[in-house]
């Protein structure tokens, strides 16, 4: 017995470590199917993922723009001062969200998730 | 099974027990997690003796182990018992299949691999209502290669340092 490694080692241990760092960065999320869209006043909108549609809600400092399209949600337009919540882009897994907390309003994505996240 | 090899059997299980014990009591971020080092001797057994016996050094390990801990039959035994088994078990069938392509090494990862993963499927379906977590799972599986690596290597050494002749595998 030798404790030299084969190549046939290294190609496992490269898929382990590519398998775990996958998980680990994507936390094996699955795809969302609704999108919920709240604001401070306690107004509460639910769309659907599928349906591509632009979004308008008031919040403390103004109108809100969020755009659904191809399963995503991004903010388009936002009156808050440094707009990270238009810089955050579009998300699209369940358990996903964007907060604005100048304008007080939350996306988030929901979803039925199930057990994809050990057959990935 | 002559009169040295269960001498060599025992001390290997007396020293997973060991080892056991003393990893569980290093500080852990996580109840219950141990590094997984005791694994080594069970590597090494099945390295030289083979799965049948891998599989019972294994069991001594594990109950032994949780008895002097005082936790057997906890849930952290149930977790220790059925990640090991399934490892040991996965370990042997790769050892029998796959030993030329792979090494003691690449089979130690996925051991320690396999263990880690059954660990937290069952930890998720025991203890938890919650779905499995994908980010949790990943953790597990990087830190199993990293053990699986260390356990392998000073396994292969061992068994190649003591020459304890290989059952399973002549040549």
């Amino acid at each position: 017995m030798t404790t030299r490694h084969t190549l046939a080692d290294l190609v496992v241990i490269a898929t382990l470590i590519g398998i775990g760092l996958y998980l680990v960065v994507d936390g094996g999320k699955t795809a969302g199917s609704t999108v919920t869209i709240s604001n401070s006043d306690g107004t509460i909108l639910t769309f659907s993922l599928n349906e591509d549609r632009f979004v308008e809600i008031e919040g403390r400092l103004g109108r809100s723009v969020i755009e659904i399209a191809d399963g995503r949600v991004r903010f388009v337009e936002s009156p808050c001062p440094h707009h990270l919540c238009m810089r955050r882009g579009w998300i699209h897994r369940c358990g996903d969200w964007i907060a604005c907390a100048p304008n007080g309003i939350l996306v988030s994505i929901s979803g039925k998730t199930d057990f994809d996240a050990i057959t990935p | 099974m002559d009169g040295r090899s269960i001498a060599k059997l025992g001390v290997l299980s007396s020293g997973a027990v060991a080892v056991y014990v003393f990893e569980a009591m290093l500080p852990s971020p996580i109840p219950w997690a141990k590094i997984g080092l005791s694994n080594t001797f069970v590597l090494v057994v099945l390295f030289a003796f083979g799965l049948r016996h891998a599989l019972v050094v294994n069991l001594v390990r594990v109950v032994a182990g949780n008895l002097l801990l005082g936790v057997l039959f906890s849930p952290a035994f149930v977790l220790s018992l059925g990640g090991s088994v399934t490892a040991v078990l996965v370990m042997g069938l790769l050892w029998h299949l796959f030993a030329p392509p792979l090494s003691a090494i690449g089979i130690s990862c996925l051991g320690a691999v396999t263990n880690n993963i059954v660990q937290v499927i069952l930890f998720t379906l025991l203890l938890t209502r919650s779905v499995i977590a994908g980010r949790m799972l990943g953790g597990f599986i990087l830190l199993g290669v990293g053990v699986g690596v260390l356990t392998g290597f000073i396994a292969a050494r061992v068994v190649e340092k003591l020459q304890l002749e290989s059952h399973l595998h002549v040549g």
